[in-house]
C-alpha cells in the first residue's frame, strides 16, 4: 500500500515537472493522412494516470473533455512491423497485442488467429 | 466451490508483473480449471452481474483515482456495461470469464482473445469493500480483474468514439468549399496588404479562414462581426474545431463580456469594439484583422472599412483580410484598389432552386385594399400540401415586412393549419422573447412542416436549417433617418435584388429548394440592385464624433465606401457642436472626448457627464440607469401594452413625469424582486417586461459607470467592508451560485444534443410551458447574482431611485439638458381633441403624435392646463388669448419615430418656461424683460412686470455656474498640471458642496411661480419680431448677467448680446410690453437691500442690484476691485446725499443722484 502511494506521489511530480515543457508531436497517419498534434508518445500519458496501453501510441489529451480529467484520445501507433504512424481507424490499423499497419496485415494475414483474419477479410469486402 | 482462489491470485498477479512466465504451466491450469468453470459456474454466470456490485465498484474507482474516463462518465459507463453484459448472456459466453486473465500473456498465433485487440489497460488498485450482504458472493480480486478488463473495452470503445468524432469533424472541414483555396488565401494574405475572400452563405469562409492563417504562423488575429451573437457562437465553433475549446486560444469580445487573455490567438470581435480599441492608444497588437460579413454594410463596419484602409498605411506590419458573401464585389475591390487588393472566390454550396414568379394581381385583391390578404401564402402552403408528399421533409419560410404583416399572415396560416394538420406555424421577429425565437430551431413531429413567418432577420441574421420552400413578400420594413428633423421613419420598400437572392438562397442550404415570389420577374428587375447602405440611412452623430476622437481631421473627406448624404453630415455636425462636443470650427472639445468614450448616443453620452459632474455621488447610479434604460432596446414585449393585465400590474410603478422615470422606477421595482431573491422572471411576464432587457440594463449601466471612471468622471468608490459574518455568507452564497451555473451548464449541453421537438399545439398553449421554465434553473438570475451581492443591489436601488424632490428635478433636468433641444409644446386645440388626437410641434417638426404606448399618449391630460391653472385676473393692459399660467409644459423626448404618424417616443413633462430659460441655445428679449423668444421658436410673455427679467436672470447666473461645474469636472478629468492650476484647485469649494448648493437652486428654481403665456412662432410671426440691426444699440455696462462679458450686437435681429445666449433688446414691443415698460421706468423703484428709490429700467434695477447697491458693497469688497478692471469710464463716487461711497459709470451717477434727490424732496 505504502510503496504504490509514493509511487503515486512520484507520479504526481513527474506530472508537474512534464506539463511546462508541453513536446508535442507532429502525427499524421500514413494511410489516410489524419494529421493532429498529440501531447504523448509511449505507453504512460502523463496526463492520465490510471490508463496504460500495452503498445507505444501517439496520444492526446482528450480536446472533447475538459482539461484535468485524465481523459485521453489515442490517436494510433507506429506500425510494429514498417514502422510507419498509423491512426486507430479501422481502415488503417489492427491491433493485436501490437499495432500493425493494414497494409503489413494484410500481407502476413496468414500469421493471425482466424478471427483477426475474418476481421480483415470483412474489411476487404467492405 | 470456489478453487482456492488465494495461489491463482498470485501467480496471476506475478504473470502481470513479469510477462514472460513458462507457457506450459498457464496451459495446464486452464485445462484444469475450465470444466469446473464451465459446470458449476455456469449458472452462477447467468445470474451474475456486476451490476450488483455497482456501489461497491463506484467507490473502488472513484476512491482510486480522482479522475479518468470512467469515473467521469459513470452513468454511461453503467449503461455500456449492462449492455455488454446482455451481449455477453446472447452469445452464452459466461460474463466472468477469467480465461482471459491467464491467456492474455500467451502470444500464440492461434489463440485468440477479444481482449489483445485491446491497446488499454487500467490501472485502478483493489480495494477490499465491505458487503452487508451475506447471500451475496464476495467481490474478490479476481473478479474486479474482470471488471478491468471490461473498463478496458469500455475506454477503448470510447476512443473510437471520440477518434471518429474528430475524423468526422477534419473531413466535415475538408469538404467545406473553401478548403479548396486554403492555399491560395493563405499565401494571399502573406504576399498582399488586402485580400478579398467572397464566397457565399455556407462555404466556411468566416470558420475556417481564421484557422488557416493561424496555422499559417498569425499569432494575434481579430476577426470582426457585426452581431455580438455570432461573435459568440463563432468563437466557440472555431475552439472546437481547433481542439481547444477548454482554453482561451480562440476567444471572443463584445460590449459587455469577453473571453480573451493573453494566450488568445484569434478573437472574434464586434465591429463597434474594435473601432473603440482603435480609439484607445493601446489597440492590441493584431497581425491580421479580419472583416466578415462587409457585403452587409453596416454603418460601423463601413466606417472600419474606411479607418483599416488608412490604417494599413500607417502600419506596414498589419494584413487586412474582408470577407464577404458574392455581393457586389467590384465596389470592394474599387475601393481598395490603390491597395491592390487580392480578390479570391469561393463558390458557395447551394444546392439548385426552383424559382417562381407568383405576383397577386390586382383583381385579386380585396376591395380594402389598404389591408395585406395573407390568402396567397395560404395557397402555397395548399400548393406545398398538394404537391410534395409529407414524408419528404423541408419546411417553410415566409418574408414578411414587420410584426404587423408577420401576425396577419401568422394567423391565417394557423387557420389553415388547424384545419390540414400538416403545419406548424411559428413567427420569428426581434420583438419576440429570445425563448419564443428560439422556437424556430426545435424540430417538428414526423410529417408536419414548420412555417416560418419571418422579417427580414432571417436573411442573415439568423440561418434556420432545414427549409426548403422560401416564400418572398418582396418587402422591407426599414428604418430611415431625417436629419433635418431627427425623425426616424419605419417604412415599407421593396427589397433589392440582392436581398431578394439571398432570401431565395435561403431554401438550397441543406437541399434542392423552390422559391415563392409574390411579385412578378417586370418587378424584379425593376428592383434596385444593392440594398441602401446604412451610412445614409441612421444618424450619423455617434459616428462622427467617434472619428473626431479617432483623430480624423476632416470628416467630411473621409474615405467612405459609399459617401453619406452631405446634409446628413452636416445636420450631425450641427448636432454635435450644439452639444459642445465640438467647438464653432469643428474641433472636439474636452466634453466631445468624454462624449466619444461612452458607448451610447450622443445625447445619451451627455446625459451621464453632466450627470456624473451635477449629481451628488449617492444619486449617479440613477443617471447611469437612467441613460442605460433608454440606450438598450425597449423593455417591454409585443404584449405589454396590448394585455389589460399587464398594463395593470405596472400602474404602481408608472410615473406621471413621464417614460423616462416610470423606466427607472420599473427598474427599481425589479431590482427590489432581486433583493429579496423572488425570482424575477414571473414579476416581468407579469408586466409584460423582458427580463433579458433589465440584465442587459444593469450590465450597460456598469459598463458604464466604469467607463465613467476610467475617464475620470466619477470616482471609484471604496467597496464597503464586509465584515466576517457577511463574508462568510456571500462565501456561502456564490458557492452555491456556482454549483447552480454547473448544473445549469450541464442540463444545457444536455438540451443542446437532444433538440427539443416542437409539439402540433405548441402555438395554442405556450403559457403552459412558460410555466415549467419557471422553476428551470436561470442562468441569468444565477448570473446576476453572482455579479450583484445584496449590498450592492441595494446601493443599486437607493442610487437609481429618484421618486420625488430635489433628486427627481435634478435628474430630470440633467436629462433634458442631454436631450434638449429635442423638446414639444402641445398645440393650442389640443383641449378640444381626443387622445389620440393630441398634437405636438417640435423645434424641426410641425404636427407630431405622442406614441400610443407613451405614458402620455394614455393620459395626455397631465400634460394641460386644468382651469385652476389659468390666471383669470390678467394685469391691466395685458391682452391675450392665450392662457396666462404658471403651469405650462412641454415635453422632453428622446426620439421622434414615424410608423403610421409621426410619433413622440420616451417623453417627459417638463415646466416650460424655467426649461426653456435654462437650456435654449438662443433667448430673444425686448427692453423690459417682458417678451422673451427662446431659440426663435417659442415666444413666452410676462404680464407681471419683473417676473420675466427675475426668471431669466436667474435662469443665467445658474447656467453659468453649472457650466463651470461640468467644465471643472471636464478639466480636473485630464489634468494639466500647473502651479496655475493648482493653487487655482485649492481655492474652489468640493465638489460636493458645489453640488449641492447647485441642486438646492435648480429645484428652486424649477419651482419658482411665475406668470406667462406660451405660444409658438410661425414664419410670418419671426419676420415681424424682431426689431433689426437699423438702430445702434448701446452696451450694458456693467453687465449684470456675465460680469465681464463683453456685448456686441446681433447682426440679424438687432439688439445685443448680454451672454453668450441671450440677446438683449431685439425684439419688438407690442403696445402693452411697451406700456408696462414706460410705467416701469416712471414709476420709482425701491432697492430692497439699501432702500434707495430710483427710477431704472429693469435692467438698470439690476445693475444698480449687483454693482452700485451700497450693502452689496459692504458685503463683497473684493467684488468692486475686480470690476473696475472691466468698467474702464467707472469712477468711486461720495454721494453727498445719502453719504455712500459708490463706484459707478458718469450715467449712473447722474441717474443716482436724481434718484437721490427724489427720495429726499
Amino acid at each position: 500500500m505504502e510503496e504504490s502511494k509514493i509511487k503515486e506521489e512520484l507520479g504526481d511530480v513527474k506530472k508537474t515537472e512534464d506539463e511546462p515543457i508541453q513536446i508535442s508531436y507532429n502525427f499524421r497517419c500514413a494511410l489516410c493522412n489524419v494529421n493532429e498534434k498529440v501531447h504523448y508518445k509511449g505507453t504512460t500519458p502523463p496526463f492520465s494516470r490510471n490508463i496504460v496501453l500495452k503498445y507505444p501510441s501517439y496520444i492526446m489529451k482528450d480536446p472533447f473533455s475538459p482539461p484535468g480529467k485524465g481523459e485521453i484520445l489515442v490517436l494510433g501507433a507506429d506500425c510494429s512491423v514498417c514502422d510507419r504512424p498509423v491512426c486507430v481507424s479501422k481502415h488503417c490499423s489492427l491491433f493485436f497485442v501490437k499495432t500493425f499497419c493494414l497494409d503489413c496485415a494484410k500481407t502476413s494475414i496468414h500469421t493471425f488467429p482466424i478471427e483477426i483474419k475474418n476481421k480483415v477479410v470483412q474489411l476487404r469486402e467492405k | 466451490m470456489r478453487r482456492s482462489p488465494r495461489p491463482r491470485k498470485r501467480s496471476e498477479y506475478k504473470r502481470r508483473r513479469s510477462r514472460s512466465q513458462s507457457h506450459d504451466r498457464d496451459r495446464h491450469k486452464i485445462k484444469k480449471r475450465s470444466p469446473s468453470a464451465s459446470s458449476s459456474q455456469q449458472t452462477e454466470t447467468e445470474l451474475f452481474s456486476f451490476v450488483n456490485y455497482k456501489r461497491e465498484l463506484n467507490k473502488i474507482i472513484l476512491y482510486s483515482c480522482e479522475s479518468n474516463v470512467v469515473a467521469n462518465n459513470l452513468d454511461d459507463f453503467w449503461v455500456f456495461l449492462k449492455k455488454y453484459e446482455t451481449m455477453l448472456q446472447k452469445s452464452g459466453k459466461p460474463i466472468l470469464d477469467y480465461q482471459y486473465q491467464t491467456q492474455s500473456d500467451s502470444e500464440g498465433e492461434n489463440k485468440f482473445s477479444k481482449y489483445d485487440c485491446i491497446n488499454f489497460t487500467t490501472s485502478i488498485k483493489f480495494v477490499d469493500v465491505v458487503v452487508d450482504d451475506k447471500r451475496r458472493r464476495k467481490l474478490d480480486k479476481m473478479m474486479f480483474q474482470v471488471f478491468l478488463n471490461i473498463i478496458s473495452i469500455y475506454i477503448d470503445f470510447k476512443n473510437k468514439e471520440k477518434f471518429e468524432k474528430l475524423k468526422k469533424l477534419r473531413l466535415a472541414q475538408k469538404d467545406l468549399p473553401v478548403a479548396k483555396y486554403r492555399s491560395e488565401i493563405v499565401s494571399a494574405v502573406q504576399n498582399e496588404r488586402v485580400v478579398v475572400v467572397a464566397g457565399d452563405t455556407g462555404c466556411g469562409k468566416s470558420t475556417q479562414v481564421p484557422q488557416y492563417l493561424h496555422d499559417a504562423g498569425f499569432q494575434n488575429i481579430a476577426c470582426t462581426q457585426p452581431r455580438r451573437i455570432a461573435c459568440i457562437s463563432l468563437s466557440k465553433r472555431v475552439a472546437y474545431e481547433m481542439l481547444t475549446q477548454f482554453d482561451t486560444k480562440v476567444g471572443y469580445q463584445i460590449r459587455f463580456e469577453k473571453s480573451r487573455t493573453a494566450d488568445t490567438k484569434i478573437c472574434f470581435i464586434t465591429e463597434g469594439l474594435l473601432l473603440r480599441q482603435m480609439s484607445s492608444e493601446n489597440l492590441p497588437n493584431y497581425d491580421v484583422i479580419i472583416l466578415d460579413e462587409i457585403h452587409e454594410r453596416h454603418l460601423m463596419g463601413d466606417f472600419l472599412l474606411g479607418v483599416l484602409k488608412c490604417l494599413i498605411h500607417s502600419r506596414d506590419d498589419i494584413k487586412l483580410v474582408l470577407m464577404s458573401a458574392t455581393i457586389n464585389i467590384k465596389l470592394f475591390e474599387d475601393y481598395f484598389s490603390a491597395e491592390s487588393a487580392a480578390v479570391i472566390q469561393v463558390p458557395g454550396r447551394l444546392y439548385p432552386i426552383e424559382l417562381n414568379y407568383k405576383p397577386i394581381f390586382i383583381e385579386e385583391k380585396p376591395t380594402r385594399d389598404d389591408r395585406l390578404d395573407p390568402q396567397p401564402y395560404v395557397q402555397i402552403m395548399q400548393l406545398i400540401d398538394n404537391k410534395y408528399p409529407s414524408d419528404e421533409r423541408g419546411d417553410l419560410l415566409i418574408f414578411m415586412s414587420g410584426v404587423q404583416e408577420i401576425t396577419a399572415i401568422c394567423d391565417a396560416a394557423q387557420q389553415y393549419a388547424e384545419k390540414s394538420k400538416s403545419w406548424i406555424v411559428l413567427p420569428l421577429h426581434s420583438g419576440l422573447s429570445l425563448l419564443e425565437q428560439d422556437k424556430v430551431f426545435d424540430y417538428p413531429p414526423e410529417g408536419v412542416r414548420k412555417c416560418i413567418v419571418s422579417t427580414n432577420i432571417a436573411e442573415t441574421s439568423v440561418t434556420i436549417d432545414g427549409i426548403r420552400f422560401v416564400v418572398d413578400s418582396g418587402k422591407v420594413k426599414e428604418m430611415s433617418y431625417d436629419s433635418t428633423t431627427k425623425m426616424q421613419r419605419l417604412k415599407e420598400f421593396w427589397i433589392s435584388q440582392a436581398s431578394a437572392d439571398q432570401r431565395k438562397g435561403r431554401a438550397g442550404r441543406t437541399g434542392p429548394g423552390v422559391c415563392y415570389r409574390i411579385y412578378s420577374e417586370q418587378q424584379y428587375s425593376e428592383m434596385d440592385p444593392f440594398s441602401t447602405p446604412e451610412v445614409s440611412r441612421v444618424p450619423l452623430a455617434s459616428l462622427l464624433l467617434l472619428m473626431s476622437s479617432l483623430g480624423v481631421s476632416d470628416v467630411r473627406r473621409f474615405p467612405f465606401l459609399d459617401a453619406p448624404p452631405e446634409d446628413s453630415v452636416e445636420n450631425a455636425l450641427l448636432e454635435l457642436k450644439q452639444h459642445g462636443a465640438l467647438t464653432s470650427n469643428e474641433k472636439l472639445t474636452s466634453l466631445g472626448r468624454a462624449l466619444a468614450n461612452l458607448p451610447v448616443e450622443v445625447s445619451l453620452a451627455k446625459a451621464l457627464v453632466v450627470g456624473s459632474a451635477t449629481l451628488p455621488p449617492h444619486k449617479r447610479d440613477s443617471a447611469l440607469a437612467l441613460t442605460a434604460a433608454l440606450g438598450i432596446r425597449s423593455i417591454y414585449t409585443t404584449r405589454a401594452h396590448r394585455d389589460f393585465e399587464c398594463e395593470n400590474a405596472r400602474k404602481p410603478e408608472e410615473s406621471d413625469h413621464g417614460d423616462p422615470i416610470t423606466l427607472l422606477s420599473l427598474y427599481c421595482a425589479w431590482l427590489t424582486v432581486k433583493a429579496e431573491e423572488r425570482g424575477g422572471k414571473a414579476w416581468c411576464k407579469r408586466r409584460g417586461i423582458e427580463e433579458q432587457r433589465l440584465y442587459e440594463l444593469t450590465k450597460l449601466a456598469a459598463q458604464l459607470r466604469s467607463l465613467l471612471q476610467d475617464n475620470n468622471l466619477m470616482e471609484t468608490m471604496e467597496p464597503e467592508t464586509m465584515s466576517s459574518a457577511e463574508r462568510a455568507l456571500r462565501h456561502g452564497q456564490m458557492k452555491h451560485l456556482k454549483d447552480m451555473r454547473r448544473q445549469y451548464k450541464q442540463k444545457a449541453s444536455e438540451d443542446l444534443k437532444r433538440k427539443k421537438r416542437l409539439k402540433m399545439d405548441s402555438w395554442e398553449i405556450v403559457d403552459s410551458n412558460k410555466d415549467d421554465e419557471d422553476n428551470a434553473l436561470d442562468i441569468r438570475d444565477i448570473e446576476f447574482r453572482m455579479t450583484n451581492d445584496a449590498k450592492r443591489i441595494q446601493s443599486l436601488i437607493s442610487g437609481a431611485s429618484a421618486s420625488s424632490g430635489r433628486d427627481l428635478i435634478m435628474l430630470k433636468v440633467v436629462l433634458c439638458r442631454a436631450l434638449y433641444p429635442q423638446v414639444a409644446v402641445a398645440d393650442e386645440f389640443n383641449h378640444f381633441k381626443s387622445i389620440s388626437e393630441q398634437l405636438y410641434h417640435t423645434w424641426s417638426k410641425p404636427f407630431v403624435f405622442l406614441h400610443p404606448t407613451s405614458y402620455f399618449g394614455k393620459s395626455p391630460r397631465v400634460l394641460q392646463l386644468t382651469e385652476a391653472d389659468i390666471q383669470t385676473e390678467v394685469p391691466v393692459g395685458y391682452k391675450s388669448k392665450l392662457p396666462l399660467s404658471a403651469k405650462h409644459q412641454i415635453l422632453c423626448y428622446l426620439s421622434l419615430l414615424e410608423t403610421t404618424k409621426p410619433y413622440i417616443v420616451n417623453s417627459m413633462r417638463m415646466p416650460a418656461a424655467q426649461t426653456l430659460m435654462l437650456l435654449a441655445h438662443t433667448i430673444d428679449t425686448n427692453m423690459g424683460f417682458t417678451r422673451i423668444v427662446c431659440d426663435s421658436w417659442l415666444l413666452l410673455e410676462f404680464p407681471y412686470p419683473e417676473t420675466g427679467l427675475n426668471l431669466l436672470f436667474k435662469a443665467a447666473k445658474l447656467r453659468q455656474r453649472w457650466e463651470a461645474l461640468i467644465n471643472r469636472r471636464l478639466e480636473d478629468a485630464n489634468p494639466t498640471k500647473s502651479v496655475e492650476s493648482e493653487l487655482k484647485k485649492s481655492k474652489h469649494m468640493s465638489y460636493d458642496e458645489l453640488q449641492y448648493e447647485l441642486s438646492c437652486d435648480i429645484s428652486a428654481y424649477m419651482n419658482s411661480e411665475v406668470y406667462y403665456t406660451l405660444k409658438r412662432l410661425l414664419l410670418g410671426d419671426l419676420k415681424v419680431m424682431y426689431v433689426g440691426n437699423e438702430e445702434p444699440h448701446c452696451a450694458i455696462d456693467p453687465n449684470p448677467f456675465e460680469e465681464g462679458f463683453e456685448c456686441h450686437p446681433h447682426e440679424k435681429k438687432g439688439g445685443i448680446y448680454i451672454t453668450d445666449n441671450i440677446v438683449f433688446n431685439c425684439v419688438v414691443d407690442t403696445e402693452w410690453s411697451y406700456n408696462s415698460y414706460e410705467e416701469t421706468y416712471s414709476v420709482p423703484w425701491t432697492c430692497s437691500s439699501c432702500e434707495i428709490s430710483l427710477c431704472l429700467s429693469p435692467i438698470e434695477r439690476l445693475q444698480h442690484k449687483y454693482f452700485t447697491c451700497s450693502s452689496k458693497v459692504e458685503k463683497k469688497e473684493e467684488a468692486p476691485k475686480e470690476a473696475r478692471q472691466n468698467r474702464p469710464n467707472a469712477k468711486e463716487f461720495k454721494c453727498e446725499i445719502c453719504n455712500e461711497t459708490l463706484y459707478m459709470t458718469p450715467v449712473e451717477i447722474l441717474k443716482h443722484k436724481k434718484g437721490c434727490k427724489n427720495t429726499n424732496s
